[in-house]
């Protein structure tokens, strides 16, 4: 015992220069194991570092997505949390789409995937877009509104440096240069590309031994509606909040420009087909964000139509009213989200039957 | 019986990966703090 005790107290110099090699061997084996095939072949909550860690879902869901059989169709839904609070689960969204399209029902014909973050900025939605798959044929949904089209410089550029989700650096170094943001060296070592991403995760390890975390979807379901003094207080700094961000006028035509590139690359070298929507957006905030949200409809309807991209507004459709909203723009009952997605569900059906070669499966 | 050799031998061993896993963790939590590396908590509204 007391051997053991001398070899394993006492300093030695073999044994810091021992300690320096295995941390080396260590780095150089994570280097060499975390892949994406890792991440997809884990559940998302290892990679979790709460419940609502939107970087390791959607990280785990686009690997995952990347890895789907081309042989069946697909829907992928891209934005921020307003279109993930937008429907009940993608999931029900994809039976829905299933039977809508007259298709069996399951992961066979139709697989589904959540891509959305809290706060997804629009240069990550269109990394994401640029990562599906060529090979694979679909339809993917992009939220996309004032929120997103008019950014605030200086977040944007946080985005770029200290990224939540593993996104392609190539693609998002593509983004930087077209956004005038920075850019990350790209190493081509996934773990090295994404060490912000694995070291902001130190629990993974604990994780894998004693269970996965259970990621939360919703965050909003059934939390009261804003108080009367909140949508007074909230409302008019989110019209002036928009307002400043839109008289960014470099920034938001070089988001249209990403855009149209990334509506371009996919028409052009995929089967993918694209829908635009306009997030939910609750009645009593219209009129205050009214010039806000027709301020960027009016610079997204152009591109849409000249790419033959549908942009869509179905809050009518879904007839959501007031008391669907927790806020402005974030639904907090489980009625109105099974009413959005089923709006949503139709209009991905047709898109998919449209895309159907004749006589083929979609 | 292990020898006294061999108990000086696993301890050592044992005192390699200790200092060497906690070498990796130093790393990367200095990678972390010099990087500003952080999850991005959506504030909500």
């Amino acid at each position: 015992m007391s051997a053991f005790l001398d070899g394993a107290l006492r300093p030695r110099l073999g044994v810091t220069l021992g300690a320096i090699a295995f941390a080396l061997v260590e780095i150089f084996a994570l280097c060499l194991v975390v892949s994406p095939d890792v991440v997809a072949r884990l559940e998302p909550g290892v990679w979790a570092r709460n419940t609502d860690d939107d970087g390791a879902a959607l990280t785990h869901a686009l690997v995952t997505a990347q890895r789907a059989p081309a042989r069946s169709s697909h829907v992928a839904l891209v934005g921020a949390s307003s279109m993930r609070e937008a429907i009940w689960h993608i999931d029900s969204l994809a039976d829905t789409v299933a039977q809508d399209a007259g298709l069996a029902q399951g992961a066979s014909t139709l697989s589904a995937f959540d891509l959305t973050s809290g706060g997804q900025a629009l240069a990550e939605s269109l990394a994401v877009l640029r990562a599906l798959p060529e090979s694979q044929r679909g339809v993917v949904v992009l939220g996309i509104g004032p929120g997103t089209l008019f950014a605030d410089r200086d977040e944007l550029q946080a985005r770029f440096e200290h990224p939540i989700s593993a996104l392609a650096v190539d693609d998002m170094n593509a983004l930087a240069r077209a956004l005038g943001m920075p850019e990350r060296v790209s190493t081509g070592i996934y773990f090295l590309d994404h060490l912000q991403f694995f070291v902001s995760r130190p629990q993974v390890p604990v994780r894998l031994a004693v269970g996965a975390l259970t990621l939360r979807r919703h965050r909003y379901l059934g939390r009261t509606p804003w108080t009367e003094a909140r949508w007074a207080e909230r409302l008019d700094a989110l019209r002036l909040d928009f307002a400043r961000r839109a008289q960014d006028e470099a920034l938001v035509a070089a988001h249209l420009a990403a855009l149209e590139e990334t509506l371009t690359r996919l028409a052009r070298d995929t089967r993918w087909r694209v829908i635009l929507i306009e997030p939910p957006l609750a009645p009593r905030a219209r009129p205050t964000l009214a010039e806000a949200r027709q301020a960027a409809h009016a610079l997204i309807a152009p591109l849409a139509e000249r790419m033959d991209v549908p942009l869509v507004d179905l809050d009518a459709e879904a007839r959501l009213v007031d008391e669907d909203f927790h806020d402005f723009t974030h639904l907090r009952s489980e009625d109105a989200m099974r009413r959005y997605e089923a709006r949503l569900a139709a209009l991905i059906a047709q898109t998919l039957d449209a895309a159907r070669p004749a006589g083929g499966q979609p | 019986m292990m020898s006294p050799r061999v108990a000086r031998a696993l301890g050592i061993a044992v005192q390699i990966i200790v200092l060497g896993q906690l070498l990796v963790i130093a790393l990367g939590g200095l990678y972390a703090a010099s990087a500003g590396a952080r999850v991005f908590r959506y504030a909500g509204f």
